[in-house]
């Protein structure tokens, strides 16, 4: 698996050896493999091959960072081969489901282009039969922009599809997303080239590498039709660019950054704007800036609207910014942890390489934007979506901070990267995730356990204490962490969540996953768009009923009835009152433990449930 | 403190708090279903050790630590989280030998012992395993042996009858004697051949240790087949008496049906069948029978099963029973006490309606012929 990328990386000793570890890797994976059978070990083959082989590339590259630099091969023209190898072993692995969210999209505009030379989608959504995306579902989204003469448009840029023709035409599908990969792989030499030009030692590149590269988001979104890789490459060729004062180099990553998704305005001004310092400079930025404004507007019909320009409430952007960095579903900490440290070396702006200042200072104004959005989180996407962009320049930042990192969080940012990337490779469909406050682990605890431990996980999508609780710490953590070493307390932390976790909490929320539904259906239905702006809740009808822990007192339980309704909780029955909106009644549970609640008239949708 | 430096001592400190409370954390975080899931514990202070003993890379063993709480709290099928404890601490140890000086080839060795022979802890009978940690330490420190190989010897030493106590401290001597090792192993090989199942265990495992050091080009496989075997620590009874047996073990079918019938000499019994039938048969009171005794007839197939129980660690040795061919994959016990429920599956065609299976007449008396159960193809 890995003895193409080791002859390339790799020579002498640390190449004998590397392969030899390697061949000793499959022995153990056929012994291990043999005991299946005689011992009845439940496990899903994919996800333990899919495992086996992301361990195998982790420790690849654990080797490569470790042997003596004598007999490591590195280069950035290296790196992005090595990259550009695991990128197209990716790509079927994400292709085991029909491609999602937005990609579809981007691929019946190529499909559009290609075939029709247009961008009017109709006559695609009419002949799916023939489409490449393999999906027969598809129809305009909220919003798309319809034409004088009904021709149906896509909200999305038309870069993007433009670029992968070239993909589509030889290859189709697969075709396409291997025009992402070579992005990819771009993305990966100029990350090693800047860390380069930063002076970055060649042994930390060597070592920081994998995650960037190879763990999430980027290795999720280089396997993808997204434009967020393509934009990265474009982002960090500007940076590299503006610091080197090579136009020829920055002007068209700017240009094609902004062309590929046109919110990246928002970075690009002000990047451009820094470029310049005279005025006759700063027209000619404007003017920059203004090309691909037109091109978009003109060619799919302009989505945004000049109301955007105002941000959010200090609260939504407080929401925003603490989820975007801790979030159980859609943060850094828990989806691309190794960032946390580029985080944290904000705190050492003045110590931190110019491109991470200018990268990060450029993009300001666009995270003020993105923050306080409903939608900070990146809606029906891979995780960290709207900042994959920016990743680039904050493994830039981990890089210059690496030597202070503790060893203990290195080596757990990478069990956890190896995990995230495993189980995002080997399930690429749970990668898109509905934003309803819960995570893939509180939820596959939540339904072995049958207790909530969603509640655990910070939620800032459907805000929990957990939330307020993870906000305060990381303020206090970035102050003192860095002078106190606190990793054997981890062990205790888990064990309290574990027990904490099995006991009943103070809110049930009735569509979670440690709820027992008998009955019933999700709300909203599980793909709606814009799911984030709907309370979430279960529907019950006479006969359904639900099964959760509890704890013994009174509790209010808020829901929506068209007409009067009556549940049973425990012994005791309740008449629902009908209600326009929500309505709350005060219920009372006589014992902790489960407790089952049954509908018996009427038809409600059950929100959540709160202890007094 | 970057990766990969060597562990100043004042770390130290806070490394063992870490150890203490992972195993805190331990004994809280882990189910209570089993043996092995009671000593987690205990598991993780061995893992500990190991860290130490390394004297490097120390935040991997602690991440090692943590990983044995994902299966403890994600995995409700046994099997599957006593193996994944396994494929953990393996994973440890194969990294602690490869990273460590060779100072630290005493207590890797020691805390490899107590891993493969400690658990169940009540099940410990203490001077009989003081004699064998004592034989591994022997064999590492007298015969200069790797840890490896002095770890196969302790695991599959038997601790009954008494005097095989011995076998540890034999090869010790065995070892520092001035005999060249190909000699010793060609010798044992001869041995093994003509020598019943029990005793051609522990030759086979003693040819390995000797030529240990002389694998060269077999280096990476040897080691990936000895972290599998590892991997088994959580049955690692099986792993010393009942491999390779166990890779051929076949799970009941879910059309076998239990019949649970003892056929004493001469006794006979008949029920319909379809025409193929998979019958699982075993021995009673059969352990002293030479292997490949005929116990009596299924249809037209002789039933040469053994005793179901021969590989309990208290009969083993002493037993000259050897696995069916195709053994039934029932795992009793854990830990050193794992042992395999040694009936065999026995394929018949059945030509008419009726199978027909017969206690062999010369049988012992209190010897019986034991059908367990029946699969219904």
């Amino acid at each position: 698996m890995t003895v193409v990328p080791a002859f390339l990386l790799l020579r002498g000793d640390a190449l004998r050896r590397w392969l030899a570890i390697e061949l000793g890797a499959w022995v153990l994976l056929g012994a291990l493999a043999l005991l299946v059978r005689p011992l009845q070990i439940q496990i899903d083959p994919y996800l333990a091959i899919v495992t086996f082989g992301v361990c195998v590339v982790a420790a690849f590259f654990a080797w490569v960072a470790m042997a003596d630099p004598i007999d490591v091969r590195w280069s950035a023209n290296r790196a992005a081969i090595a990259a550009a190898f695991f990128y197209a072993v990716a790509i079927p692995l994400m292709l085991r489901t029909p491609i999602d969210g937005d990609e579809p999209y981007y691929l019946l505009e190529t499909e559009s282009l290609v075939q029709d030379r247009d961008l009017d989608l109709s006559n695609q959504y009419r002949d799916l039969r023939h489409s490449a995306t393999g999906r027969l579902d598809l129809g305009p989204q909220l919003g798309d922009p319809v034409g004088r003469h009904g021709e149906q448009y896509s909200r999305l840029e038309p870069f993007l599809a433009l670029l992968m023709i070239p993909g589509y035409r030889i290859g189709g599908l697969p075709g396409a997303i291997a025009i992402i990969a070579v992005f990819g792989a771009l993305l990966a030499r100029s990350t090693i080239r800047l860390f380069e030009d930063e002076g970055i030692p060649d042994a930390t590149a060597r070592a920081i590498f994998p995650f960037i590269a190879l763990g999430p988001p980027i290795v999720f979104y280089a396997a993808r039709i997204w434009p967020e890789v393509p934009a990265a490459f474009c982002f960090v060729e500007a940076i590299r660019g503006m610091r080197e004062r090579r136009a020829s180099r920055w002007m068209p990553a700017v240009l094609a950054f902004v062309l590929l998704k046109l919110r990246f305005v928002l970075v690009a001004a002000v990047l451009v704007l820094r470029a310049f310092r005279r005025r006759s400079h700063a027209a000619i930025a404007i003017g920059i800036l203004a090309v691909p404004i037109a091109i978009v507007a003109f060619t799919s019909g302009n989505v945004h609207r000049w109301n955007e320009l105002i941000p959010g409430s200090p609260l939504a952007m407080l929401r925003g910014l603490f989820g975007l960095l801790l979030d159980g579903a859609a943060g850094i900490v828990f989806q691309a942890p190794i960032y946390i440290f580029g985080v944290i070396a904000l705190t050492r702006w003045r110590a931190m390489p110019p491109a991470f200042r200018l990268g990060i200072s450029s993009s300001l104004l666009y995270l003020i934007y993105l923050v306080p959005r409903l939608e900070w989180h990146g809606g029906w996407s891979p995780p960290l979506r709207y900042i994959v962009f920016l990743m680039p320049l904050l493994g830039l930042g981990v890089a210059a901070m690496w030597e202070r990192i503790s060893s203990q969080a290195i080596v757990a940012c990478a069990a956890w990267t190896i995990a995230l990337v495993a189980h995002g490779m080997a399930y690429p469909w749970r990668l898109f995730h509905i934003q309803n406050g819960e995570n893939v682990v509180g939820e596959t605890l939540s339904s072995i356990w049958h207790s909530d431990f969603s509640r655990l996980f910070p939620s800032f999508i459907r805000p929990n204490l957990a939330a307020i609780v993870a906000s305060m710490a990381a303020i206090i953590i970035t102050l003192i962490s860095l002078r106190f070493r606190m990793a054997w307390l981890l062990p205790i932390a888990i064990a309290a969540a574990f027990v904490l976790g099995r006991r009943p909490g103070d809110r049930i929320e009735f569509e979670d996953a440690h709820v027992i539904h008998h009955g019933g259906e999700l709300y909203p239905p599980e793909f709606q768009v814009q799911r984030f702006a709907y309370r979430g809740g279960w529907i019950v009808r006479p006969g359904d009923s639900l099964s959760f822990l509890a704890r013994d007192g009174p509790w209010r339980l808020q829901y929506a009835a068209g007409a009067n309704s009556i549940i049973q909780i425990g012994g005791d029955a309740y008449v629902l009152p009908a209600t326009r909106g929500y309505g709350v009644i005060e219920v009372h549970i006589p014992r902790s433990g489960r407790i089952e609640l049954r509908s018996l008239e009427g038809t409600v949708n059950l929100d959540r449930m709160d202890h007094e | 403190m970057p990766i990969g430096r060597d562990i100043p001592a004042l770390l130290r400190l806070r490394d063992s708090a870490f150890a203490i409370a992972a195993a805190i954390a331990g004994y809280f975080i882990a189910p209570t279903a089993t043996p092995i899931d009671r000593a987690l514990p205990f598991v993780i202070i061995l893992i500990a050790i190991c860290g130490f003993a390394a004297e490097r890379f120390p935040a991997a063993f602690q991440i090692a630590v943590l990983l044995l709480f994902v299966p403890a709290m994600f995995l409700s099928d046994e099997h599957t989280r006593l193996l994944a404890y396994g494929v953990i601490v393996a994973g440890a140890f194969a990294f602690a030998l490869a990273i460590a000086s060779a100072r630290a080839s005493l207590p890797l060795t020691i805390a490899g012992v107590l891993l493969l022979r400690w658990i169940p802890l009540q099940q410990v009978i203490v001077w009989r395993e003081l004699i064998v940690l004592a034989g591994a330490v022997v064999l590492v420190m007298v015969s200069a042996l790797k840890p490896a190989p002095a770890l196969a010897i302790a695991l599959v030493t038997p601790i009954f009858p008494a005097k095989m106590l011995l076998f540890p401290f034999a090869l010790a001597i065995l070892l520092v004697l001035p005999i060249p090792r190909l000699a010793i192993a060609g010798t044992f090989a001869v041995f093994a051949y003509f020598a019943r199942y029990s005793v051609m265990i522990l030759c086979i495992v003693l040819i390995i240790a000797v030529l240990w050091d002389e694998r060269h080009l077999l280096n990476a496989p040897a080691y990936a087949a000895a972290i599998a075997l590892f991997a088994l620590w959580p049955w690692s009874g099986i792993a010393a008496r009942a491999f390779p047996a166990i890779l051929f073990a076949e799970p009941a079918s879910p059309n076998s049906r239990p019949v649970w019938v003892a056929l004493s000499r001469g006794q006979a019994m008949t029920f319909d069948a379809p025409h193929n039938v998979t019958v699982t048969a075993s021995g009673a009171n059969a352990a002293a029978l030479p292997a490949g005794r005929i116990l009596g007839w299924i249809g037209d197939e002789p039933a040469d099963a053994p005793d179901f129980g021969f590989m309990r660690r208290e009969h083993f040795f002493s037993s000259r029973n050897r696995p069916p061919r195709t053994p039934l994959a029932d795992i009793h016990d854990y830990g050193a006490a794992a042992w395999l429920h040694t009936a065999g599956r026995i394929r018949v065609s059945v030509p008419g309606k009726d199978l027909r299976i017969t206690a062999a007449p010369d049988l012992p008396p209190g010897t019986k012929l034991q059908i367990e159960a029946v699969d219904f193809e």
